[in-house]
């Protein structure tokens, strides 16, 4: 059975800061992700399990429309959607975190039963948007902040595996790979630039290094966002593609 | 018979490939990008008929560098009490505030009231108050209130140049350990009111030679440097050099003498060339522990105010025994233990 897609996942790093003057990077936490669908429109949440044994607490945090970083944490009720009408109507969608790992796979959608904003899979207790709560400067400002990319497939090898940003609509955003597979690199701060990575700008292809990402190894990637001096509030996405061959 | 080959390819690996959506956001740095520059402020504020106030608003709410709204309040006639609520609530650079105040007719008073909430440097100060038309008695609530140890002849160097009342003065050296000879060359300069400055030194150990070059140079009452001399140790040549220049009365002269062991052979030149009640002289000597030989070098050079007439002095020189000296018409002196004589 060659590597499929869906066995090259994306996952936190072990410090992912949410101000800047915090430890930054460091070992892959494969029980973090980082792939969620914003909400399309203010709206408030609600998370259920596909799974009626879990009830952990699952905090919810968002920003609300004005604004301000707005939080919630409620006790899951298995299969039955629980709504965090606490949280109220929030703009933006930044961390879902579990108490504990689930049985099944949570998910945080729209409420009441609308569009999908994040899935927590069984095992993994948390997802969340990168560059939490950064902001442009009065000079310009770059930040750095780590992510992997790992081959979950069991036995085989990911061979010429390499590292691409495919889309990066605000410009803003340059990727690097780890100088080493399953590498541990932290930065005392996301405003400092990790050593021996080489910052690549979109659509340039980046090889692992060693050429190849063995079965249940993960290459860490950092993304570089550079905010010019005073410049306005993003709210966006940036698309990193780990590609490769498989037998 | 035929023959079977079987080939292999290999055409390497199956493409792969997966794209992960990441979300990130960055706010926009409102505060910091739009971070006032004072020092555009201030040369905005230059160019054109800004209101001042409006810019002190601005800077009470910022760190500001107070050296710039100096520099643009130099430029145009400002509310100085504006610039008094900003420095009133920062650690201003007081030079700064002081370089302001010198370009303009400041109300001192706000100066004052800045100085008084912080360790101000008094040289500025005093160099702001040289320039302007202020009220200068501002500054002594100012420097007795304020903790820095001032030079004072900074304080001085203001009063030089303007008509001051000298009584601030002394409130200021009060509180603080002056340079009185920084007050005398004030005092030279004006008309002063010397009893204020008396009054100054009998609080602390002045420089009397500071006071009598003061003295000397004006109009005094003498009787107010006598009330001085007594708490303070002074050198009385000091202040017979004071005497002598100036016609004074040498009643004060004695009580100030008499409580301290004056060299009382000073007392004698002086005796000299002023016009003297030699009663006066006598009651001198005979509170001090003088020795009468010294008394004796005076007696000729006073004849002339007693001849035709008889003087008795009495000295009481030590215990061992008192002298009584006689002129008698002929001019000569005779002089007898107490025991022969009866007084």
């Amino acid at each position: 059975m060659p590597i499929a897609a869906s066995d090259l996942k994306a996952y936190q790093a072990a410090n992912m800061p949410e101000a800047d003057t915090t430890t930054t990077g460091g070992a892959i936490a494969a029980t973090g992700l980082v792939e969620f669908t914003d909400v399309a429109a203010n709206d408030d949440l609600e998370a259920l399990s596909d799974n009626a044994a879990d009830t952990m607490n699952l905090t919810l945090t968002g920003r609300n429309a004005a604004g301000a970083i707005v939080s919630e944490t409620k006790a899951l009720t298995g299969t039955t959607a629980a709504i965090f009408s606490t949280l109220g109507i929030i703009e933006r969608f930044l961390k879902g975190v579990l108490a504990s790992a689930a049985a099944g796979t949570i998910t945080i959608r729209r409420s009441v039963a609308g569009a999908t904003v994040a899935t927590i899979a069984p095992g993994k207790t948390s997802v969340r948007r990168l560059f939490y709560d950064s902001a442009s400067e009065a000079g310009s400002t770059t930040r750095y902040e780590k992510a992997f990319m790992k081959n979950e497939h069991a036995t085989l090898t990911l061979t010429n595996a390499a590292l691409k940003l495919t889309a990066d609509p605000a410009a803003t955003i340059r990727i690097g790979a780890a100088p080493a597979v399953d590498d541990s690199a932290t930065v005392t701060n996301r405003k400092t630039a990790p050593a021996s990575v080489t910052f690549v700008d979109d659509g340039v292809s980046q090889g692992v290094p060693g050429g190849s990402l063995a079965a249940g190894a993960a290459i860490g990637v950092w993304a570089e966002m550079v905010r010019g001096a005073g410049a306005a509030a993003i709210k966006n996405t940036f698309t990193v593609e780990l590609s490769g061959t498989t037998t | 018979m035929s023959l079977l080959l079987l080939l292999r390819t290999a055409a390497g690996g199956t493409p792969v490939a997966q794209s992960y959506v990441l979300n990130l956001e960055a706010l926009g740095g409102i505060a910091a990008a739009r971070a006032l520059n004072l020092e555009a402020l201030a040369a905005i504020a230059q160019g054109r008929g800004t209101n001042l106030e409006a810019l002190s608003t601005a800077a009470q709410a910022r760190e500001l560098a107070l050296e710039a709204l100096s520099t643009a309040a130099q430029g145009r006639v400002l509310v100085f009490e504006a610039l008094a609520g900003i420095a009133g609530i920062r650690v201003a650079t007081f030079e700064a505030l002081a370089s302001l105040a010198q370009g303009r007719a400041g109300n001192i008073e706000a100066l004052a009231s800045i100085a008084q909430g912080r360790g101000a440097n008094l040289e500025a100060l005093a160099i702001a108050a040289q320039a302007p038309t202020i009220n200068l008695e501002a500054l002594g609530p100012i420097a007795v209130n304020v903790l820095a140890v001032i030079p004072f002849e900074a304080v001085g160097d203001a009063r030089v140049a303007r008509v001051l009342g000298i009584e601030a003065l002394t409130g200021i050296a009060q509180g603080r350990g002056a340079n009185l000879e920084a007050n005398a060359s004030v005092a030279q300069g004006r008309a002063a009111n010397i009893e204020a400055a008396g009054y100054l030194t009998q609080a602390r150990s002045g420089n009397i030679e500071a006071l009598a070059s003061i003295a000397q140079a004006r109009d005094f009452n003498l009787e107010a440097l006598a009330s001085l001399q007594r708490p303070v140790a002074i050198s009385i040549e000091a202040l017979l050099s004071v005497t002598r220049t100036v016609g004074g009365t040498i009643e004060a002269l004695a009580t100030i003498a008499a409580p301290r062991g004056a060299g009382i052979e000073s007392l004698a030149a002086l005796a000299g060339t002023a016009t003297l009640r030699l009663e006066a002289l006598a009651a001198i000597a005979r509170a001090a522990g003088v020795p009468f030989e010294a008394m004796q070098g005076i007696i000729p050079a006073v004849i002339v105010n007693i001849i035709e007439r008889l003087a008795l002095f009495q000295f009481q020189l030590t215990e061992a025994g008192r002298f009584a000296n006689r002129l008698d018409e002929d001019g000569n002196f005779a002089q007898r233990r107490d025991e022969d004589i009866d007084f």
